[in-house]
C-alpha cells in the first residue's frame, strides 16, 4: 500500500493582511512610484491633467517587441495604428493579447477611439479594462488609481497567479506549498527560497512564477 | 470575396452562393496537376476551358486579374464521362445563361467593392471625430477642473460656458457607446468593472440631457447618495443616457421627470418616472425586445429606433442590476391616452 505524502502548508493567503501592504499606502504616493506606459500613435489627450495628478506617465508611439513593455506594471494601448510590427490586422488588440501571454501580471487597459466587430473580441478580452478615448478625465484617475492598487496588491496578484498555475495543470498540493511559500517569503521582505523553488520548475508554470517575481508586488516588498 | 459562382481569384477559391463549388474543387485547384492547367489557362485567351477533372472553367481577365469561374457544368464545355459527380441541386447550364449570372455576379463583386469602401470611410471618420471629440472633452475638462473655484466673475462665467461644452461632447460620448453596443454587444462584458458613484453617473447625464434638449423639462432628483457599484466605465453612462432621454423625449410639456434613489439594505433601488404618450400593460412586456415601439408612442414622435429599452436591460444584465417597467394610464389628451411610465432599478 503506498503511503500517501504529508505535507505541512504553514501559510494561506488570507494570511497576508491587505492592511500590511496595499492599504498603508497613500494613494499619490503610490502613483509616483507606478510606471505606466502609454502606447499610443497619437496624442494622449488626459496625459497633462494625469501628470498633474502625480501619475507617472512614459509615452511611446509604437513597440516593436513585447519585451519593450517589460519595466511597466501598467500599459494603456490605443488599439489603431500601434503593434503594426506583429500583427497587420488586429494591431493594438493583438499586442494586449502578446502582453499579457507573457507578463500576466501587468494590467494591461486598452482604449481606443474606433468601433470594433465582434472578430476583436478573441484578443480585446485578454485587457484588463477597455475604455473609450473620451472617457472623462476624473474616471481615468479611478480607472489608474483601481489599476495600481491591483497591481502592488500580493493576495490580488497570488489569486491571479493561483488560476494560471492551476490552468498549467499544477497540483492543488503544489500551489498550496508555493502559496504558503510565497507568504513565508513576503512576511520576511525575502523571495530567495520562492525563486528557488520555481527555478526547479520546468515549462510554461516555470516561466509565470518567475515574470510574476519580477512584477511590482513583489519588487514593492524587494525594495 | 463570394459571388455567385465558384472562382479563383489572386490564388484564392471562393464557393458560390448561387452555384455551390464541386466538392473538393476548394482543396484540388491548387495541387500539381489542376496547378499546372490553371497556370497553362492563365495566359491563353478569355473564354471556356475544360479542367483535368472534365468540368468547365470560364477564364477571364479583368481589372489585371485572371478570374477563373470553375467547377461549373456548361454544356458543350465539360466532359459527360469524366463530371459525374455532383450535388442534387447542381445543374448543366447553357452559355447564354451562364453568361447572365456573370453580369449579375459583376455587379454584385461591384456593389460589395462600393460598400467596402463606404465603410472603410465611415470607420475612419468614426475614429476621427470620436478622437477630436475625446480630445475637446478632455481639454474642456481640464480648463473646468482648474478654474472652477475662480472668483472671477468673468471667468466664472466662460467657465460654465465650457462646462456646457463638455457636456456636449459628453452626449456625443453616450450617441457612440450606444452605437457600439448595437454593433457588438459583447463590448459589455470585456475587461474589469470599476466602482463608481451611482448618483454622479446619473446626476452627469442629468445635467448633459437638460443642456441638449432644451425643452423645458426638469428632472428632479431625489435621495443623494454615496452608493458605489463596479460598473463597466465605458458603457454604463449609457443606461442612466439612455433611460432618462426616453424620458425626456416621450414626455409631455410641461410633465417633469421624477428620479428617486433609496439605499436598501447594501442595495440601491432607482425609479424614473415621467408622464408621456401610455404604454399599455399588455405592452410592456415587448418594450424589451429590439426594434419595439409602443404603438401610442409611435403616434406621437417618429424618432426613436426602439433599441433604447433592450440596450438597457442588456446593460443591466451584464451588471447584476434588475429592471423593469410599470404604467399607469391617466387619460386621454387630443385623442391620444397618456399616462405614467415608471422604469425600476434595482442595484
Amino acid at each position: 500500500m503506498k503511503i500517501p505524502e504529508i505535507c505541512f502548508i504553514k501559510y494561506r493567503i488570507e494570511d497576508l493582511k491587505l492592511g500590511e501592504s496595499v492599504k498603508d499606502e497613500k494613494i499619490l504616493d503610490l502613483r509616483k512610484r507606478i510606471d505606466i506606459l502609454v502606447i499610443d500613435d497619437e496624442e494622449f489627450t488626459p496625459v497633462t491633467f494625469l501628470s498633474n495628478n502625480n501619475f507617472r506617465l512614459t509615452y511611446k508611439k509604437d513597440i516593436d517587441n513585447v519585451k519593450d513593455v517589460s519595466e511597466y506594471p501598467i500599459i494603456l494601448c490605443d488599439i489603431r495604428g500601434v503593434g503594426k510590427q506583429l500583427s497587420d490586422s488586429y494591431e493594438g488588440a493583438f499586442l494586449i493579447k502578446e502582453i499579457k501571454r507573457n507578463y500576466p501580471s501587468k494590467r494591461v487597459i486598452a482604449y481606443t477611439a474606433s468601433q470594433y466587430d465582434p472578430t476583436y473580441n478573441q484578443y480585446l478580452e485578454h485587457a484588463d479594462s477597455l475604455v473609450q478615448k473620451g472617457l472623462g478625465l476624473e474616471d481615468w484617475v479611478k480607472l489608474l488609481d483601481e489599476q495600481i492598487y491591483k497591481t502592488i496588491d500580493p493576495i490580488f496578484q497570488w489569486n491571479n497567479l493561483r488560476m494560471k498555475l492551476l490552468s498549467k495543470h499544477v497540483t492543488t498540493i503544489e500551489v498550496a506549498k508555493l502559496e504558503s511559500l510565497f507568504v513565508d517569503s513576503y512576511k520576511k521582505g525575502k523571495f530567495e527560497n520562492f525563486e528557488e523553488t520555481a527555478n526547479r520548475m520546468t515549462g510554461d508554470a516555470k516561466n509565470i512564477i518567475l515574470e510574476f517575481l519580477s512584477s511590482a508586488a513583489v519588487k514593492m516588498i524587494k525594495g | 470575396m463570394e459571388g455567385m459562382i465558384p472562382v479563383i481569384i489572386d490564388g484564392q477559391f471562393c464557393t458560390g452562393t448561387l452555384i455551390s463549388a464541386m466538392p473538393r474543387c476548394d482543396e484540388k485547384f491548387c495541387k500539381e496537376s489542376c496547378k499546372k492547367f490553371y497556370d497553362k489557362i492563365s495566359i491563353l485567351d478569355d473564354g471556356y476551358y475544360q479542367c483535368p477533372s472534365g468540368y468547365t472553367v470560364y477564364k477571364r481577365k479583368k481589372d489585371e486579374k485572371n478570374f477563373f469561374y470553375c467547377g461549373i457544368r456548361i454544356k458543350g464545355y465539360y466532359d459527360k464521362k469524366k463530371a459525374k459527380e455532383h450535388p442534387i441541386d447542381y445543374p448543366i447550364i447553357g452559355n447564354q445563361f451562364f453568361e447572365k449570372i456573370l453580369e449579375q455576379d459583376d455587379q454584385l463583386r461591384s456593389i460589395r467593392h462600393e460598400l467596402d469602401f463606404e465603410r472603410e470611410i465611415h470607420k475612419d471618420l468614426l475614429h476621427d471625430i470620436r478622437k477630436l471629440d475625446g480630445l475637446v472633452k478632455n481639454k474642456s475638462e481640464e480648463i473646468v477642473a482648474q478654474y472652477n473655484d475662480s472668483r472671477d466673475e468673468a471667468l466664472h462665467d466662460v467657465t460654465q460656458k465650457v462646462r456646457n461644452i463638455s457636456a456636449m461632447e459628453e452626449l456625443i460620448s453616450c450617441k457612440y457607446a450606444t452605437y457600439d453596443l448595437v454593433s457588438n454587444i459583447q463590448l459589455l462584458s470585456i475587461g474589469n468593472k470599476t466602482s463608481v458613484s451611482v448618483y454622479k453617473k446619473f446626476d452627469k447625464i442629468r445635467y448633459v440631457l437638460l443642456n441638449y434638449k432644451n425643452k423645458g423639462t426638469r428632472i428632479d432628483f431625489e435621495g443623494e447618495t454615496e452608493f458605489s457599484y463596479k460598473v463597466n466605465l465605458s458603457y454604463f453612462e449609457v443606461l442612466p443616457f439612455l433611460l432618462m432621454e426616453n424620458a425626456v423625449k416621450y414626455s409631455k410639456d410641461g410633465h417633469s421627470i421624477s428620479v428617486k434613489f433609496k439605499e436598501l439594505g447594501s442595495g440601491l433601488n432607482i425609479l424614473i418616472e415621467s408622464y408621456g404618450p401610455y404604454c399599455s400593460k399588455e405592452e410592456v412586456s415587448y418594450l424589451f425586445e429590439k426594434n419595439y415601439r409602443g404603438d401610442v408612442a409611435k403616434k406621437v414622435t417618429s424618432e426613436g429606433t426602439g433599441i433604447g429599452l433592450y440596450l438597457a436591460r442588456e446593460i443591466c444584465k451584464q451588471h447584476g442590476i434588475d429592471i423593469c417597467i410599470d404604467t399607469e394610464y391617466s387619460k386621454k389628451n387630443n385623442g391620444i391616452p397618456y399616462g405614467y411610465f415608471r422604469v425600476y432599478l434595482k442595484f
